[in-house]
């Protein structure tokens, strides 16, 4: 019962934090010293004096500042975010076409670096000082220190252009159609309309932008379990698991894993999140059409309605990671209470 | 594990390309007197890099999703058509030929184009063409502009409509228009406007169809546009529709209907069964392909990745002087650029060598009037200013009544410009060697980075005192006269206050030249003589350049590379149009 009020509670705060994010977003926007009628109108438009009045009007730029931050929110609520500037289409419609896509890669990515990590976390850890440890720590750093487009660009020119093992960039092959629209994320809605070709291509393709996305992360979850994984061996009840004469492999997966998780999962609920701001890179090097290049070219072209809707989504998606982290604690650890 | 095991089976997996897995595919036979060896696969892979792409949603409207042209081109076609052959055995030359045009005919006193159209011309749809479909077409750019349906277009930009210059579009019957012009223009230029993609014929009942009212924007009608802006087509061109995702990747594969091309100019059918373009944004991941040949075509790299490629063995590079550069402008209203002397001065000081082996990796050219090489005219413009001339600028800005000050600088102005390169050119570099230069004549020259949007709320604003390298692009114009209109005429000046491009005609020193640039225009404008007109239009090319708001510094080149297996790939301003007909591969 307890429980339930405290996600019940969670989700009320969550919806207040969104609320805080969209509001400050509302008013950077206002702050910024440019027309976004111009920007609609563009420069020929803009000669003619009624078409400025009128759309001037219609988007309620001439009533008080107050009165367009409720007109916004109702829009908000009411499924209305507004109409891209760019691509002229209804922004939910732009973020729903390229969500898919950004949300494809950064699971996959996400996944493949908790595979690396966790695993190499814990042999860094259980061999510690020995060659594996060193070897580990090397790639853990390299990770963290280059940025990711030089991974990526580099991956490109290995293992696509060398030696030719993966596909080079896009979602799929120029000799694919994309899969009937079910999820927007090609692996799934390939194998829905039974097209395992597709898929093939799709996971060949989706890799190599996975690892270039998920190599950073990688190594910094590798280095957290591993300290995570340290403390824990050094603990009494795992000494008394030895003496009692357990298996090493029962002692580190039975006993110690679960009770090092805590600290890496905190960090890895954070790390999907910010793993949809460094997929822009990513989408840019290996032509990945998300929301990421969606985001830049919107920043760039000033584009209100689309960087509103992305602010919006992005909120969202970090306060639901923080959520997910607290609750994954009473998982891992039923002592540990959050409410 | 799992990346080793996708690893492994890709390498053992990896097969050749094969055609897209949906739509029809074509059979065509090779073309009498060719010399076929190995048709590989039969599909060609494309791609433009860069400017194009992003966010922005290029459909298949030919008449506003100009950023898609060099696609709709192969599914659309125009009344008038440059000849392919002029463009690959006369090195890009201009010659315009009828094509959905039979032929036509032009009234005394030049106003009035009866065209007679040819007949059986079908669309994809299988509609044939008439004149109700020329009609509706022509009329639907005419009304684009001043509609509110201007702001519900990509970049809030209507069209390229000559208005004033086209007046109306009438039918006579089933297979003749007559098109009335405002006022005179040169047969060259209105013929030339009509090659344009812009002027495409659409299959107007498929079109009208489809079209719907726009509520956000007082329920104006869309002519379409949000179809047609979706991926939906509507031609009678070559190829036709397979699989459109605007903004990432167009699948077209050849029309098996087609009726051309035109059988007087004797032009082989396209070979090629299936194009495609894909989006890419990046130069390197572009180039990669292309080396590694997933890629049989790429256009618009920038200067360096071009002299990068130029050593390769398995790629081939051609390109020619493209419609497109950068100039610099001036507000002439208020501050030191109001002083013709001064703006001479600056223009005297570029060294526009420099720019172009800097600037643009050695790929562009010098360019200074409004008349670009390869347009007609264009060599008494050629190299206006000598490079670099220090000496001479120094003086005239010190008649001009600006010595230098205690801090070096005789005054200190602002340069605007744009992140992101264009058409093969680097904004930033080149408006940082502008800024060197002249730094030589003691302006300081403060160069400001922005985006687009902002950089034109600057640029529409001349009472601030600054200079902007501006990106300018023609797509069409063949007559000299119609590229001077482009930066000259109405809608060239625009919403400047006081009136006037960029306030020019409120520059101080010889008052007299605007009226005399402004006479000298009016003059070329009337005149019907070509060879009178080609005279006149360079004379005022030249006196704007002497005193007017703006000089050009480079002008791009269309390079295209390409994989050396392809034979019959050509550069030509019509991008893969001009050379769909002639392109095969070789063994």
């Amino acid at each position: 019962m307890q429980f339930r009020y405290y996600i019940i509670k969670r989700i009320f705060f969550q919806i207040l934090v969104v609320f805080g994010v969209i509001t400050l977003a509302f008013l950077v926007t206002k702050a910024i010293p440019q027309d976004p009628v111009a920007i609609l109108l563009g420069p020929y438009a803009m000669r003619n004096p009624n078409l400025v009045r009128e759309v001037t009007h219609t988007w309620k730029l001439d009533r008080p500042l107050w009165e367009q931050y409720l007109y916004y929110l109702q829009n908000i609520v009411t499924g209305n975010w507004g109409r891209s500037i760019y691509t002229r289409g209804p922004v939910i419609e732009d973020l729903v076409a390229r969500f898919p896509a950004t949300l494809e890669l950064s699971l996959f990515a996400f996944a493949i670096a908790m595979a690396i990590a966790i695993p190499s976390g814990i042999l860094s850890a259980v061999y510690r000082d020995t060659p594996l440890d060193h070897l580990a720590r090397v790639i853990s750093i390299a990770g963290i220190s280059a940025p990711g487009f030089w991974w990526g660009i580099m991956f490109l020119y290995v293992f696509y252009y060398l030696l030719g093992i993966f596909p080079g960039s896009g979602r799929l092959g120029t000799n694919f159609v994309a899969p009937p629209h079910v999820t927007g994320m090609y692996l799934i809605d390939s194998v829905l309309a039974n097209r395992i070709d597709i898929f093939w291509d799709a996971l060949k393709h989706i890799l190599l932008p996975a690892f270039t996305l998920g190599i950073g992360s990688c190594g910094m979850a590798s280095r957290l379990t591993r300290s995570a994984m340290l403390e824990v061996l050094r603990k009494d009840y795992i000494k008394t698991a030895r003496m009692k004469g357990l298996p090493e492999r029962v002692v580190i997966i039975k006993h110690a894993l679960r009770n090092c998780l805590l600290a890496p999962v905190t960090w890895m609920a954070f790390l999907f999140g910010s793993m949809l701001e460094g997929v822009v890179f990513i989408e840019v090097i290996f032509r990945w059409d998300g929301m990421g290049q969606y985001v830049v070219n919107a920043i760039f072209e000033s584009d209100y309605p689309a960087l509103m809707a992305a602010v919006l989504v992005i909120a969202i998606i970090y306060s639901t990671g923080s959520l997910v982290a607290d609750l994954l604690y009473h998982v891992l650890d039923p002592r540990v209470t959050v409410y | 594990m799992i990346v080793a095991i996708v690893a492994g089976a890709s390498y053992v997996t990896m097969v050749p390309r094969q055609m897209p897995q949906t739509g029809s595919s074509a059979s065509t036979t090779a073309p009498a007197g060719t010399t076929v060896q190995v048709i590989h696969n039969n599909t060609l892979v494309i791609t433009e890099v860069g400017a194009i792409w992003g966010n922005q949603k290029f459909g298949c409207d030919p008449a506003l999703d100009y950023g898609s042209s060099p696609y709709n081109l192969l599914m659309y076609e125009s009344l008038f058509a440059f000849d392919p052959i002029a463009f690959r055995d006369q090195g890009g030359v201009y010659k315009v030929v009828p094509w959905l045009a039979q032929s036509y005919t032009v009234s005394p006193d030049g106003l009035v184009y009866t065209i007679n159209l040819r007949q059986g011309i079908r669309f994809h749809s299988g509609n044939t063409m008439t004149a109700d479909d020329v009609v509706y077409s022509l009329n639907r750019v005419l009304f684009y502009d001043w509609t509110p349906l201007a702001t519900y277009t990509v970049g809030g930009f209507a069209s390229y409509s000559p208005d004033p210059g086209f007046k109306s579009v009438q039918k006579v019957d089933d297979y003749t228009v007559t098109i009335t012009l405002a006022g005179y223009m040169s047969e060259t230029d209105v013929t030339g406007y009509l090659t344009s993609i812009i002027t495409s014929i659409l299959d107007s009942k498929l079109v009208q169809a489809h079209e719907m009212t726009i509520p956000e924007l007082g329920n104006a009608k869309d002519f379409g546009y949000t179809w047609l802006n979706d991926g939906n087509e509507a031609g009678s061109g070559p190829y036709t529709a397979t699989s459109i995702v605007p903004a990432s990747s167009w699948q077209v594969h050849y029309f098996d209907g087609y009726w051309g091309p035109p059988p007087e100019l004797n032009l082989p059918k396209p070979t090629i069964k299936n194009v495609i373009i894909v989006k890419d944004n990046e130069d390197t991941d572009t180039r990669l392909k292309l080396l590694k040949g997933d890629i049989d075509i790429a256009s618009d790299f920038v200067g360096q990745t071009v002299a990068s490629l130029a050593n390769d063995p398995t790629v081939k590079i051609t390109g020619g002087p493209a419609q497109t550069g950068f100039h610099l402008d001036f507000h002439c209203v208020y501050g030191p650029l109001k002083d013709w002397r001064v703006r001479k001065a600056i223009k005297m000081s570029i060294n526009y060598t420099q720019v172009v082996q800097q600037g643009a990796a050695g790929q562009g050219y010098v360019i200074e009037g409004i008349i670009q090489r390869h347009e007609l005219g264009w060599e008494k413009t050629a190299h206006y200013f000598a490079d670099a001339q220090y000496d001479q600028a120094n003086k005239l800005l010190d008649e001009a009544g600006y010595p230098v000050q205690a801090d070096g600088f005789r005054f200190h102005i602002n340069l605007y410009i744009r992140p992101q390169p264009r058409y093969g050119l680097d904004f930033v570099s080149i408006g940082l060697i502008v800024r060197a230069n002249l730094q030589n004549v003691h302006i300081d020259v403060a160069p400001i980075v922005m985006n687009p949007s902002e950089f034109y709320g600057h640029v529409y604003t001349p009472s601030e005192q600054m200079m902007w390298v501006q990106a300018y692009d023609d797509f069409w114009t063949i007559d000299p006269l119609g590229l001077v209109d482009s930066a000259l005429g109405p809608a060239a000046r625009v919403n400047a206050e006081p009136g006037g491009k960029y306030g020019w005609n409120q520059t101080t020193q010889i008052p007299d030249q605007v009226n005399k640039i402004d006479s000298e225009y009016a003059y070329a404008l009337s005149v019907h003589d070509p060879a009178q007109r080609l005279n006149a239009t360079q004379t005022l090319d030249m006196d704007y350049l002497e005193y007017g708001p703006m000089v050009g510094l480079v002008q791009g080149t269309n390079h295209v590379a390409y994989n050396a297996h392809l034979t019959g790939v050509f550069w030509g301003p019509r991008h893969i149009w001009s050379c769909i007909w002639f392109i095969q591969w070789s063994s």
